[in-house]
């Protein structure tokens, strides 16, 4: 295989003429239709839709969970009940000196997992263009003696393009926060929140990448408290089966499912005593940090499975590294599910029956 | 057409730019009619987007990423959009390009490495400028340039092999 191949092959998936043609056909057709009932049904129309706005947004506040974040996780009406212990309205709102306002609206979390819903609102003027931004922050638990306990994770806004409104100025981020092991859990803490910059990574003339800074919000230094309470929305389950990954049998700390994420921590990674070994992590972390969803999967009490949406974060970490023999991967569910009704969990094709 | 664009206007970006972002939206689809919806969805981003593009780089680019952004958003919710119809959609048949195989292949690799192969190879931009439409480091994009080539490289040998 050569590059010409390749070449060769997209052009093989060109759109044909008819397809083309039929495309723009559907793009002028929706055109009119959105017209003629613009014309035709606008003040019906605005009716209706004032009210199953007010319907929906009567069902989201009673049921407390913001429609974006129904949207991001896939959640309908129906699996509310599911996720509604692990919501923590918060509403907290900061205009900083530079004129953008911060508005933290409400917190989606697990044991180990904090989706926290911002929108940010840029100073009038401001012209922002289509980027994939990215949001700098800081979290830290302040009830939580962390002597001989360590505090990290994966961390990292993602930008929310479908929830945005950039012709008004108003830019729609999903805060992730992922434990790592020795982090303890998210249950029963305060956790400070603190912005810090707001941008998107892209290329400076000749030079390198650069961060483009949009918003800087650190001489500031607002923080939000965000209280989690200490009901665990999710489930722990445990084995005594061990897990194998690139030929290493590996003793597995705990498995854990919420409605939204399942975990999986494994210890004894052939590391102690031993210098660091770039090698033997990597193959680790070839397997255990591998994209492919397939590598993780639930079977439910009725027999169907849940597979992952996408895998958060993978930890391998080393004692030479002043860290554990331990590590972690984090997925988010395709599906809401209810933690109870999981009957075993399969990783890299070994199955784990559903144990407390 | 609405926005601020006129019906000539987006019918001139149209034609310039359906192939590209029809390939685009094919790769990261993976099937025909999602591929077409996904790049309909994106023309109708075109007509509503009121500022004038800079250029005609700035033009492809913007398309690119608005394709990217459209698939990507679409797959977050594909599960729970399209589960009941999965049945469906594997019955739907389409010409397959004559290099079977190789599409194949393409498409047992992760999304990013798909995307980076398809604008470094056939959109003929660099590893910088196909990272920096990504939002991405260079560095970073040429790692992905490697797997990718090397994965296609064991899937076909595999398949040629056995």
């Amino acid at each position: 295989m050569d590059d010409l191949d390749l070449r060769r092959m997209f052009d093989q998936i060109a759109p044909t003429q008819e397809q083309e043609a039929t495309m723009l056909d559907r793009l002028h057709r929706t055109e009119r239709e959105e017209h003629t009932m613009k014309r035709g049904m606008k003040r019906g129309l605005v009716a209706l839709v004032a009210a199953a706005l007010m319907m929906t947004a009567a069902f989201a506040v009673a049921a407390g969970l913001d429609q974006r974040l129904m949207d991001y996780f896939g959640i309908g009406q129906e699996d509310l009940t599911l996720v509604s212990n692990g919501i923590v309205q918060v509403d907290k709102s900061h205009t900083y000196k530079n004129g953008w306002t911060v508005e933290v609206k409400q917190l989606l979390f697990d044991r180990y997992c904090g989706e926290i819903l911002v929108d940010l609102t840029a100073p009038e003027g401001t012209v922002l263009t289509e980027q994939d931004y990215r949001m700098d922050f800081q979290t830290l638990p302040t009830n939580r003696d962390l002597t001989n306990q360590g505090w990290g994770g994966g961390i990292g806004g993602e930008y929310l393009p479908e929830s945005s409104d950039l012709a008004h100025g108003r830019i729609s981020m999903l805060l992730h926060v992922h434990l790592e092991v020795a982090s303890g859990d998210l249950l029963g803490i305060k956790l400070k929140l603190t912005p810090e910059k707001l941008g998107w990574w892209g290329l400076e003339e000749e030079n390198d990448w650069e961060f483009h800074t949009l918003a800087d919000f650190r001489e500031e230094s607002w923080t939000v408290k965000l209280t989690i309470p200490e009901e665990d929305p999710g489930r722990t389950l445990t084995t005594e089966q061990p897990l194998n990954v690139a030929g290493y049998e590996l003793p597995v700390k705990q498995l854990y499912v919420s409605p939204i994420s399942f975990l999986y921590d494994v210890s004894g990674l052939p590391f102690r005593g031993q210098p660091f070994d770039g090698d033997t992590v990597d193959g680790l972390m070839a397997v255990m940090g591998d994209e492919e969803l397939t590598n993780a999967v639930l079977t439910m009490a009725d027999g169907s499975q849940v597979t992952m949406a996408a895998r958060y974060f993978c930890q391998i970490s080393h004692p030479a590294e002043g860290m554990f023999d331990q590590g972690r991967v984090i997925y988010r569910l395709a599906d809401i599910i209810d933690p109870n009704q999981v009957s075993s969990v399969t990783i890299l094709d070994q199955k784990f029956p559903a144990a407390e | 057409m609405k926005g601020n664009r006129s019906t000539e206007e987006v019918e001139a970006i149209y034609h310039r730019h359906i192939k590209m972002v029809y390939q685009i939206c094919l790769m990261l689809m993976k099937n025909v009619p999602d591929a077409e919806d996904a790049a309909q969805t994106v023309f109708r981003k075109v007509m509503e987007y009121p500022k004038p593009f800079r250029d005609p780089e700035h033009e492809k680019a913007w398309l690119i990423v608005t394709a990217r952004n459209e698939c990507k958003n679409q797959l977050k919710h594909w599960w729970r959009t399209h589960r009941e119809s999965e049945e469906a959609m594997e019955k739907l048949t389409w010409e397959q390009p004559e290099d079977g195989e190789l599409w194949d292949a393409v498409l047992t690799l992760p999304q990013h490495q798909r995307m980076a192969l398809y604008l470094c190879y056939y959109q003929g931009y660099t590893a910088r400028e196909a990272a920096e439409i990504m939002g991405k480091n260079p560095s970073t994009v040429r790692t992905w340039l490697v797997q990718g080539r090397k994965k296609l490289k064991e899937v076909l040998e595999v398949e040629y092999h056995g």
